[in-house]
């Protein structure tokens, strides 16, 4: 076949032109340490490592994550140790005060003492957390959840909050729930003394009743009871366990105290002739009208018997108290030493996508840099060869 | 003896040009597409002297030019694939290009953005965490726009590329033609002259060059014309006459030119039969990778966009307001064909992101009904009216169709804007809604234990979502009513109606969902009501984390990352492919080059052969003239 002179110099450029491409790709992929620079050098594997670096994202987040429910977990956990520090205090003082001997003195420091712990009770309630959110009033954590009020004559704490509780999203699958409401924690404490008081629907005056407690455990006959008013300032207390009344005809004052059968209550506002107003036996109450009912035993006026009956229940209700707070940093405990293995797992999966990673994209140097070193060779022998190819012609030998 | 001379000297101008053609091909060894030129010697008649003949020297018959017909068109052919595929090549690799910066991306900002939303869900009320989510969200729309905007600018430059090579193949034509001309005069004649040969390659030259930018047929016609077609058999040049090619706005669709090819009669768009050359690669570029990649970037913003607002609508803000639109985007470009006559509006919205394919449509009437049809032929369609809605793969056409004539089309490019605009709708980070809308409650003074669920949303639109629900226990607690109609396991109940009690079962009313459980006691109170206040409820924000794992493409399987995956591995298989065939396409090339060259090229080692063998003989021939010389010489002196 016959050669053109032109074939032969286009060989040979051609020659070089692959080589020298080949070299700058080698060349690059050394210096930059990485394979794939663009996603045609690799598009399977361009994918793919976006995928992977999702991923790795991902899981960082969820690492991220678990720090914020660890974070709260641990305040919810500090106030509830506080608040089985106070409990326990507050049995020494039942102990003491549960001593015939105190004289009025005595116990109304009893009385002092406790009023303070039962503030410092609300304050933890109250607590915040690093952002100035309340942490027990479960979903509505920018409205102070406990506040004291008075219904009649009858102080009482209020919760503002309501049963929401927050989750973090620790794993792909799995949320973590990290609070639990104030409602949880202070309230539905089983209680043999508790009582429910409701108005009637069919009540036509304004009549509102106060929350009932027990004043006098050691007169206190469970059972229903209703405040029936039969004239505008006269009602009866009627027992509707036994069917009679048990006061009948008492006068009655707005905001009064209405006490009966060791019950102590208060009605405010008018209501009308035919206004029924219940109070029956419940089945649980809140640890604050517990202590308030220590307290006001304490501050004096109460027989021995009563005193006695009252500490009695009042035991009763730390007890189940401080199994609450003991069950829920129970329960605590387990979910942070869950999140700390969860964490481990998530490092462990996070240094395998990243491995991956690194397998797909990054050079392997000592493969790049002898293929370097082979193709540099293939070059300077095209080279040579051109050189020495296009140094014969027939016009070398012409005179 | 004169004859001698004469012989002699036919011998030397034969030579002489013969010299001259070796030095013209020594001359042109690197001249592009030039033919060596063969002499042809043939001996002169000779002359009858009694019963022999005489020779009568030599003269140059032809200067023949090397050629072959065949060789010479597939070299054509192939370059004409081989400038396709070198320019679609170049193209991808532009688009490979803007997506190469691993940081540069989609990817990483996506994941950003995702970060940012759970921090939010990690911190509901946390104001920093709610700017930056908002924050994140504006630099995701604005690499989304960057993108777009470098798809954009190569779209531009396709145009103008496109532009240029339409002039250039003018240009080429109009050059072909005046070779035609000049061949007609160089032939007077009727012999090949040593300059029609160099027309002849000249004219070659420009056919390769014409061959590079669109793919073409040459005939032969008489005295050595030629005619070119291109495309489905237009004729560009018929012998003399020369038919120019123009780009002008596409018919359906003003941001796209089309080729127009301006006949004796009529215009033709041709743009759909030029398959060839950089204009063949220019257009398949256009049609294909370009738009696919557009389409792809703008599919998966409006995903984005769509799945985030459909989720915020679902929840509810720091105000206490149920959620709005987080991004905005653009509704999809609908453009009505210039030819239409009647006075139909065509305007369309995405209503389902995730059945949303990377295909334009075009819709016509037919005089009954509406029909659309995607780029990869799926049809639907929908009888006439004002407004008739036409719903398919994930659009909603309304169609105004009062005044409508049939053979009315309207072109619809849903997602190829989608990236373009896409931006946070919201301004004030108090309304990312972190919350759902509402709230369980069980009431403290139960005597029995009840768990509610705290509550999903079904349906955010209906009117009383945000009512109080209150359900109480009858006595005994078997039973229990609610203030509102509710549905229970499936089963509707009216207000104050006795609804059985079991455990786990499901409570669906007024766009909500909860479930209870546990074993309550008579009297017992739970309620569903509106989380107004809730401003620590962050599940509606981990159901706006959550969106970065969910399927919402493609039927949902792809999620938004997958995605934009795809379109990377999409443009980096066809760059790659697009190499692969070009080095192929080179490889047939440079064979076909060679075997031409083989037969045409000049080769300098065959003219210096040549060029002693002509040398020698014209020097043997002077030799003869100088012993004529002496012989006549001697005769003189032998007369004096």
């Amino acid at each position: 076949m016959r050669i053109s002179t032109v074939q032969t110099y286009r060989q040979g450029i051609e020659a070089f032109g692959k080589q020298q491409t080949k070299l700058s790709v080698l060349q690059q992929q050394i210096s930059t340490g990485v394979k794939i620079n663009k996603p045609s050098d690799d598009p399977a594997a361009s994918s793919r490592i976006l995928e992977l670096q999702e991923a790795v994202s991902i899981q960082e987040q969820y690492q991220v994550n678990i720090e914020a429910a660890d974070t709260r977990l641990q305040i919810q956990e500090a106030s509830l140790a506080a608040l089985g520090n106070i409990s326990h205090r507050l049995k020494e003082l039942a102990i003491q005060g549960n001593n015939s001997t105190l004289d009025i003195t005595a116990s109304g420091a009893i009385a002092v003492e406790v009023e303070e712990i039962l503030k410092e009770m609300i304050a933890i309630g109250n607590v915040r957390d690093a952002n100035g959110d309340f942490m027990f009033a479960g979903y509505q954590n920018k409205t102070q959840p406990f506040a004291a009020i008075s219904t009649g004559s009858i102080s009482h704490i209020v919760y503002n909050g309501d049963d929401g509780q927050r989750s973090i999203q620790v794993s792909e699958t799995r949320q973590m729930v990290v609070d639990n409401p104030g409602s949880e924690v202070f309230y539905r404490l089983p209680s043999a003394i508790a009582l429910n008081e409701l108005a009637s629907i069919a009540n036509t005056g304004t009549g509102v009743v106060a929350p009932a407690k027990v004043l006098d455990a050691s007169i206190y006959v469970p059972g229903d009871y209703e405040i029936r008013f039969t004239a505008p300032g006269i009602y009866d207390v009627f027992d509707v366990t036994n069917g009679a009344n048990i006061v009948t005809g008492a006068t009655y004052v707005d905001s009064n105290n209405i006490d009966f059968q060791g019950i102590r209550t208060s009605i405010t506002g008018t209501p009308a002739a035919g206004d029924v107003f219940t109070v029956s036996q419940g089945q649980y109450k809140d640890i604050f009208e517990s202590v308030q009912v220590f307290a006001d035993t304490m501050r004096g006026g109460t027989s021995a018997v009563q005193r006695d009956a009252n500490i009695g229940e009042f035991l009763t209700d730390l007890d189940a108290f401080l199994t609450r707070t003991l069950e829920l940093r129970t329960s605590i405990g387990g979910r942070m030493n869950s999140l700390e293995s969860q964490k481990e797992s998530n490092d462990g999966n996070i240094l395998v996508k990243k491995t991956t990673i690194s397998n797909l994209r990054d050079t392997d140097l000592a493969q790049a840099i002898s293929k370097l070193t082979l193709e540099q060779a293939t070059l300077d022998a095209a080279q040579a060869v051109f050189a020495r190819i296009t140094k014969s012609s027939l016009f070398n030998f012409l005179r | 003896m004169p004859d001698m001379l004469n012989t002699a000297v036919s011998g030397l101008l034969t030579f002489q040009r013969a010299l001259s053609t070796t030095s013209h091909n020594i001359s042109n060894v690197n001249t592009e597409g030039y033919s060596r030129q063969n002499v042809e010697i043939a001996t002169n008649t000779p002359t009858s002297l009694g019963d022999s003949f005489y020779g009568n020297g030599s003269h140059i018959d032809a200067i023949a030019r090397s050629y072959d017909q065949f060789l010479t068109k597939e070299v054509r052919d192939t370059t004409s694939v081989h400038s396709r595929l070198e320019k679609f090549g170049e193209l991808t690799a532009h688009l490979d290009d803007v997506l190469a910066d691993p940081q540069g991306g989609v990817a990483p900002i996506l994941q950003e953005f995702f970060v940012a939303v759970q921090d939010v869900a990690d911190d509901p009320t946390s104001s920093t965490a709610r700017i930056a989510m908002m924050d994140m969200g504006d630099t995701l729309a604005s690499r989304f726009q960057s993108i777009d905007n470098r798809f954009q600018e190569l779209s531009e430059n396709t145009a103008a590329e496109i532009r240029r090579v339409v002039d250039e193949i003018n240009d080429l034509v109009l050059a072909i033609r005046d070779v035609n001309i000049a061949l007609t005069n160089a032939n007077a004649g009727g012999n090949i002259t040593q300059q029609s040969s160099d027309l002849l390659d000249k004219r070659d030259l420009l056919l390769n060059q014409l061959a590079e930018r669109v793919d073409i047929s040459v005939v032969n016609e008489q005295e050595n014309h030629i005619s070119i077609f291109i495309g489905n058999g237009q004729t560009v040049l018929s012998d003399t006459v020369a038919f120019p090619l123009s780009t002008q706005a596409s018919i359906g669709d003003p941001t796209r030119d089309s080729i127009a090819y301006n006949g004796l009669i009529t215009v033709t768009d041709i743009s759909s039969n030029l398959t060839g050359g950089e204009l063949g690669g220019l257009l398949e570029f256009r049609r294909t990778a370009l738009q696919t990649a557009r389409n792809s970037l703008g599919r998966t913003a409006i995903a984005l966009a769509e799945t985030m607002n459909a989720q915020m609508r679902d929840g509810m803000d720091l105000n206490g307001n149920l959620g709005q639109d987080f991004f905005t985007y653009r509704a999809p470009e609908v453009y009505a064909f210039t030819t239409n006559t009647g006075t139909a509006t065509v305007s369309g919205a995405i209503s389902d992101a995730t059945t949303l394919t990377l295909d334009n449509y075009v819709v016509d009437f037919d005089g009954a009904n509406w029909n659309i049809t995607s780029d990869s032929g799926t049809t639907a369609s929908v009888p006439n009216g004002a407004p008739a809605t036409l719903v398919f793969e994930g659009l909603t056409l309304t169609i105004n169709g009062a005044g409508a004539n049939p053979g009315d089309r309207f072109t619809i490019k849903p997602t190829l804007e989608g990236s373009s605009i896409l931006q946070v709708a919201i301004t004030d980070p108090r309304e990312i809604a972190a919350a759902l809308p509402i709230r369980t409650q069980t009431s403290l003074s139960n005597l029995g234990q009840i768990e509610v669920s705290p509550g999903i949303v079904t349906d955010v639109t209906d009117p009383n979502l945000l009512n109080t629900v209150t359900f109480t226990f009858d006595s005994p607690a078997t039973s229990f009513t609610s203030n509102s109609d509710v549905v229970v396991g499936g089963v509707p109940y009216l207000a104050g109606a006795s609804i059985p009690f079991s455990n786990n079962m499901v409570i669906d009313a007024n766009g909500w969902q909860t479930s209870i459980s546990g074993t309550p006691q008579p009297g017992d109170v739970f309620t569903v009501e509106s989380n107004v206040g809730g401003v620590g409820d962050n599940r509606n924000a981990l159901n706006l984390a959550n969106l970065q794992h969910l399927g919402v493409l493609d039927g949902g399987i792809a999620t938004i990352q997958e995605d934009y995956g795809r379109l990377v591995g999409y443009v980096g298989s066809i760059t790659r492919a697009a190499g692969i065939e070009r080095d192929a396409q080179e490889s047939l090339l440079v064979q076909a080059i060679d075997r031409k060259d083989s037969r045409v090229g000049v080769n300098l080692d065959e003219e210096a052969a040549d060029m002693i063998r002509y040398q020698q003989a014209y020097e043997a021939t002077a030799r003869i003239i100088s012993t004529v010389q002496t012989m006549f010489e001697t005769l003189l002196n032998s007369v004096r």
